[in-house]
């Protein structure tokens, strides 16, 4: 038994003359959520089509669940579920017959269960191109764990979904793997991967530039804390003082707002100084580095 | 019930939920035969001696040349291709029940209008019923091969219906169906006999040559299924080249050797 679920060494892809992915390494565990990052055209797709078996690397080694993804395909069909971005199902055949049609070629009886836990319940006589995107999301989802897989791959599943839904889909995802489920998630919305990953490889230009836990990745970076304060005189809009460890950034919407590379530092020295002025805070926000501006500042520096 | 036997289900019943199917299927070689009959069987009496087997070839070219392809073809754009491949479905179930579910409709057709023309028409029914069905199954299977391959081969649902096309007016303009392909100049005939439409209405029509004629209709079937697993693509845009996709020209090599016997 693997203590890997998904396994990449050397991964290589090409269409024609042009690399998609370069040389690509790896690896997922058991149970955890991992997400795969990247700007458009990174090769996100090349990756996950090759592990769902969708394609063949042109060299290196894939691996899932131990097996080939291309070579045994069919022994990993009833191990593995995967949610495509554009998942296309035959517009007549309603959610009832889609379960129970997938079902019989994955060799086990429809589970009806997994559309009802997803929403389904009171549509399962409709016909697919009859549902909203959201309950086509659903649907798709609903394919890919009814037969109660080890590895769900998801490409981009919340993807033009509502809040509301996208935070079903969430919970739903992080309930699968409560149960064990490892997830495999491609996703364009950084704050989706914060939330929901335990690990996450950023994909620039077809290599890897980046893999951690998401706490880990924002630290990695320049890691500067935003610091946006308004205050009941202005003084500090009017005066701009400069601050130890810090950059003024524009002033917006009466805040004024500050980069730093040592907050406890840099607020002690703005504190003291709205005491000396006599000025009062009136909202004061810290913010640690997001998932996104590291992976802006990634991908930004490995474009230049 | 297996799990092929259920997606022919599926595809029959999407069949009569599919307002365009329904039309390519039933509602246009229906209205077709209505018309046909009533002004072919006036102008040239004999007519109503081909008019069972005209309608039956026209009905099937039809449903697997204009509606099959078509529907594979966008399945595969949509990217209910790849859906079916992640889940397990494999290519040849893909080809096959469409196929098998279209012979049903097809068969409903071809009775309706053997009945008719039988009631209305004064057609006489066939002398062999059992040959009949025979002809029918080889001709269906060969226009089935040649749309399922027409679909693998199309580089998108705007050029699946020209490609078909192709096939579609030759077969009903020289095929024998509307008049007896003897009546053709040497050139067009010899162009006819690479059609399977020609080589059905001799089948049909039994006599001399009838048997090289259903050969050729089942050499056809199996060369034209063969070439369609062969080159069958999953993916939305095909990225088969064109070199390998002539290779489907193959499927007519049948018909041509039919011609030297």
């Amino acid at each position: 038994m693997t203590d890997h679920v998904v396994n990449v060494r050397g991964f290589t892809k090409r269409y024609g003359n042009a690399i998609a992915v370069d040389r690509m390494d790896f690896s997922m565990g058991r149970g955890e959520i991992f997400a795969l990052l990247g700007p458009n055209g990174a090769g996100k797709t090349s990756t996950l089509e090759c592990i769902e078996g969708l394609r063949r690397a042109d060299s290196g080694n894939i691996s899932v669940l131990g097996l080939d993804p291309v070579r045994d395909s069919r022994r990993l069909m009833r191990r593995v579920g995967v949610q495509l971005q554009a998942q296309g199902l035959p517009g007549a055949m309603t959610v009832r017959e889609a379960l129970g049609f997938f079902a019989r070629y994955r060799g086990i009886a429809p589970n009806y269960s997994a559309a009802e836990r997803l929403g389904l319940g009171g549509r399962m006589g409709v016909q697919a191109s009859s549902l909203s995107t959201g309950q086509q999301r659903r649907l798709a989802l609903a394919l890919a764990i009814q037969h109660d897989p080890e590895l769900v791959i998801l490409d981009e599943p919340t993807a033009g979904l509502d809040v509301e839904t996208r935070d079903e889909l969430h919970a739903i995802v992080a309930e699968l793997r409560a149960g064990g489920t490892s997830i495999l998630l491609a996703t364009h919305d950084m704050a989706e991967a914060e939330k929901l990953a335990d690990r996450a490889l950023v994909v620039v230009e077809g290599r890897k530039a980046a893999e951690g836990s998401p706490r880990e990745l924002t630290s990695q970076g320049e890691g500067r804390t935003r610091i946006s304060i308004s205050t009941a005189r202005g003084g500090l809009l009017r005066v701009e003082p400069d601050f130890p460890h810090s950059e003024r950034l524009p002033s917006e919407e009466g805040y004024c707002r500050y980069r730093s590379s040592k907050p406890a530092a840099t607020l002690s020295a703005l504190l003291a100084w709205l005491q000396d002025s006599g000025d009062d805070i009136v909202d004061l926000r810290v913010e640690r580095p997001s998932l996104e501006e590291r992976f802006l500042e990634i991908v930004r520096r490995k474009a230049s | 019930m297996n799990t092929l036997a259920h997606h022919v289900l599926y595809e029959f019943k999407a069949g009569l939920r599919d307002k365009s199917q329904l039309l390519m299927n039933y509602l246009f070689p229906l209205l077709f035969f209505t018309l046909v009959g009533a002004i072919m069987t006036r102008l040239d009496p004999s007519f109503k001696d081909r008019v069972i087997p005209a309608m039956a070839i026209f009905s099937v070219m039809c449903s697997y040349l204009l509606s099959m392809p078509a529907g594979l073809v966008t399945a595969r754009e949509s990217g209910v291709l790849r859906s079916y491949r992640i889940s397990g479905v494999p290519s040849w179930s893909t080809l096959a029940a469409p196929v098998v579910a279209s012979i049903g409709h097809m068969a409903l057709v071809t009775l309706i209008v053997a009945g008719v023309s039988v009631a209305a028409l004064g057609s006489a029914v066939p002398a062999s019923v059992a040959l009949f069905v025979l002809v029918w199954l080889a001709m269906t299977a060969a226009y089935a091969g040649l749309g399922a391959l027409i679909a693998v081969v199309s580089p998108s649902s705007r050029a699946v219906n020209l490609i078909a096309q192709v096939v579609y007016i030759p077969s009903i303009m020289l095929g024998g169906l509307m008049m007896p392909s003897g009546v053709l100049p040497p050139a067009l005939e010899a162009v006819a006999s690479l059609l399977p439409a020609k080589h059905a209405m001799n089948a049909f029509a039994g006599g001399e040559g009838a048997a090289i004629s259903l050969a050729a209709l089942v050499a056809g079937a199996i060369v034209s299924f063969a070439l369609a697993s062969w080159l069958f693509e999953w993916d939305g845009t095909n990225s088969r080249a064109w070199p390998l996709r002539l290779l489907a020209l193959l499927a007519l090599a049948p018909y041509a050797v039919a011609m030297f016997f």
